[in-house]
């Protein structure tokens, strides 16, 4: 048990947060977007959402443009290469941890219905309750 | 043991995979939010369907200078442009001023519908040319004296050696380089449910009613067109049924109602009244086209491509209706917003 969560542990933190990993999810999924479609799909408020898109610009997983469209101020935002990079590195080592936890159990036994949604419940079915 | 848990910072539902993938995929099934894409292909059957209408109505005298050949061809161009430019103006004008702007990787971009289009021409020419140069050949050889024969052999050649070559090139260019719109959104949707064991159950399903619609959806849509027009004697224009005829249009109303399915795909739990329109599509060819008058009534057109312009006619008609319909409700639901980032 101990290794699977390590392998949970061993996932990139600047993703993990709950609200930049919609970020990312979001912007993987396009190509380009700006600042109020992200509001918007997100459903964070503005300083939430200015003060995520700074860590990960900062990161250097987002890149940031400031732009008009006609007269109006427009905040462009996109994956970067490394972002994207890690994004599909972040997803492929919760999978992982998930397969892990998977195989980890008696063959006879029933997965627990958290291991279907993620690992998040998972912890608490190890009695770990994440700070 | 849980050394390196107590700097995580995630509430229970950080990690989980459902939303992820639920995230992953919104942008995919928010593309025919506006009814853009439904716009876009309405009116692009409209338009094709219409040629023959305006052709029957137009002078033939226009076919006859290149300076007004163009006439007769513009519902064609404004067809192959409408499923580009139809959507490009409604997401500019009205649905990012309201949700915020966004470039999909499966939006089409202009030049691969023009790589699209000329792929499209450049095949066509491709299998409709050897039978006319087999034709002029054989006529040419019975006929040796004719002069200048075979120059033009020699040049219908070349064309189809020209045009063969640019369907290849584009073809390659086309798929390989710059995917199809629909082929990429299922990609990209396929990707976001394969995170969770889930999801790919889910994908697993999806998949096989994939296949299930392919292959058994367009044989149960044919088998009840093709019994309801038997019955009918509404759809029944002449005394004996046209088997290919008929078996084509039901095939073309089949693969329709199925794009249609696919097309909104993301916004049908939200319009449940698209269940009805997909049914209208189904069954209105059968009541609407055969009220609908034939161009060929006063033009020259094969007697197989009859019944195609209403049935295109009345099909693009639903398209053109539905989206205008997804357009207003989602004006009404999202009021305009203009204001930026801080």
């Amino acid at each position: 048990m101990n290794q699977q969560l390590r392998a949970i542990a061993r996932l990139d933190r600047m993703i993990h947060e709950p609200g930049r990993m919609m970020i990312v999810a979001l912007l993987a999924a396009v190509d380009e977007c700006d600042f109020r479609y992200l509001i918007r799909e997100t459903e964070l408020n503005k300083g939430n959402l200015s003060s995520h898109l700074a860590k990960l610009e900062e990161a250097g997983y987002v890149e940031i443009e400031k732009t008009y469209r006609g007269k109006v101020p427009q905040t462009l935002l996109r994956l970067t290469r490394s972002g994207r990079a890690a994004f599909d590195a972040y997803r492929k080592e919760l999978n992982a941890a998930l397969v892990e936890q998977l195989q980890a159990l008696p063959k006879t036994s029933k997965p627990p219905s958290s291991l279907l949604n993620g690992p998040a419940a998972l912890l608490g079915d190890a009695g770990l309750e994440p700070s | 043991m849980n050394d390196g848990f107590e700097n995580l910072s995630m509430p229970p539902e950080g990690l989980d995979l459902a939303k992820l993938q639920a995230q992953m995929q919104r942008p995919a099934k928010n593309v025919n939010l506006d009814g853009s894409f439904e716009l876009g292909w309405g009116t692009a059957m409209l338009c094709f369907s219409l040629v023959p209408y305006i052709n029957a109505i137009l002078p033939k005298s226009i076919w006859v200078s290149w300076w007004t050949v163009w006439i007769g061809y513009l519902p064609l161009i404004c067809g192959g442009f409408a499923p580009y430019a139809i959507p490009r103006m409604v997401k500019e004008f009205i649905t990012w001023p309201r949700t915020g702007y966004v470039a999909n990787p499966n939006d089409m971009k202009l030049i691969q519908l023009v790589m699209l289009m000329g792929f499209g021409v450049a095949l066509g020419y491709s299998l409709v040319a050897p039978l006319l140069l087999v034709s002029e050949i054989r006529e040419a050889i019975s006929r040796p004296a004719a002069h200048g024969a075979w120059q033009g052999i020699i040049w219908h050649g070349i064309r189809l050696f020209v045009c063969a070559a640019l369907a290849v090139y584009l073809g390659r260019k086309t798929i390989k380089k710059h995917p199809l719109p629909p082929t990429h959104g299922a990609a990209l949707l396929g990707q976001g449910l394969g995170q969770t064991v889930a999801g790919k159950q889910i994908l697993r399903t999806v998949k096989f009613t994939l296949l299930l619609m392919l292959v058994g959806i367009p044989i149960m849509v044919i088998g009840v067109v093709f019994g309801l027009m038997y019955l009918s004697k509404l759809a029944m224009r002449r005394a004996e049924v046209d088997w290919p005829q008929w078996g084509m249009l039901g095939f073309l109303v089949a693969t329709n109602a199925i794009l249609y399915l696919m097309g909104n795909g993301g916004t049908i739990k939200q319009h449940r009244w698209k269940w009805l329109m997909l049914a209208v599509m189904l069954i209105g060819p059968i009541i609407i086209a055969p009220v609908i008058p034939h161009p060929a009534a006063t033009t020259e057109s094969l007697p197989f491509l009859e019944q195609f312009p209403p049935v295109m006619l009345s099909i693009g008609f639903m398209w053109f209706l539905s989206g205008a319909a997804t357009l207003t409700l989602f004006i009404r639901r999202n009021p305009s917003a203009v204001t930026e980032a801080p």
